[in-house]
């Protein structure tokens, strides 16, 4: 488990800091999440064909085989906890970097990132965990299972982000300075 | 259950547009209480819980 959070914790607390230099263009994070969330919140949402934005690396077998399980388990959770570098299937991921920028302090930019990386490798780790309560199934099974499970997820990353569009509209309009 | 019936077009379309609006509304009401910032740090720990745990398929 620890694999899994400390280094997200650190990753993502570097990039609440170099984020948080965004917010120094007043105007610019609020609009960008926004049009981001919206796009991405209709598509996932509306279960419309989309492909969320993801690198397609993955852990590199050579890299795991032969290691000690300790090892394994440490490369692995650095490259899967932080959730940046392999698949992804949901937008969500690439809306967090912009909302860590808003911001306005860099010791709570900083300190939000590490709660965001504890929070991501903390749930990952519990779903590989819950994964191996299902080695033994039928492979097909546990395919359409996961799938399935990924539809059902993918909707709930479409809502978050359309509340998050709203939001943030609300947000970018307060900053022209319009009352409501 | 709940599933099946989310997943129903107009149910969809009805609750994209009540999110958007709810947040929006809810983005509103946190400006002027000046609470909108606190709330956008949970929200985006909240939401990076939500992802972490939905990634049950990436190798």
């Amino acid at each position: 488990m620890t694999a899994y959070i400390f280094p997200a914790a650190l990753i993502w607390g570097v990039i609440g800091v170099v984020f948080h230099l965004l917010s120094s263009i007043p105007l610019l994070v609020p609009l960008l999440a926004c049009a981001y969330a919206l796009w991405f919140g209709a598509l996932e949402a509306l279960g419309l064909p989309s492909k969320s934005p993801s690198l397609a690396w993955q852990v590199p077998s050579g890299w795991i085989a032969g290691r000690p399980a300790t090892l394994q388990t440490l490369i692995w959770g650095t490259a899967l906890g932080p959730g940046l570098v392999t698949r992804n299937p949901y937008a969500g991921m690439w809306l967090l970097p912009l909302l860590l920028a808003l911001n306005f302090n860099l010791l709570s930019a900083f300190f939000v990132g590490i709660a965001v990386g504890i929070a991501h490798g903390g749930a990952r780790v519990l779903g590989v965990l819950n994964n191996r309560k299902h080695m033994d199934a039928d492979p097909v099974y546990i395919h359409l299972k996961i799938l399935g499970a990924q539809m059902l997820w993918q909707h709930l990353d479409g809502l978050a982000l359309l509340l998050a569009a709203g939001a943030l509209g609300a947000y970018a309009i307060s900053l022209l300075g319009i009352q409501f | 259950m709940i599933e099946v019936w989310a997943t129903q077009r107009p149910v969809r379309l009805l609750l994209a547009g009540g999110f958007l609006v709810a947040g929006f509304a809810l983005a509103i009401l946190l400006l002027n209480q000046r609470n909108f910032t606190i709330v956008a740090a949970v929200f985006v720990v909240g939401l990076a819980a939500l992802l972490g745990a939905g990634k049950l398929a990436t190798p």
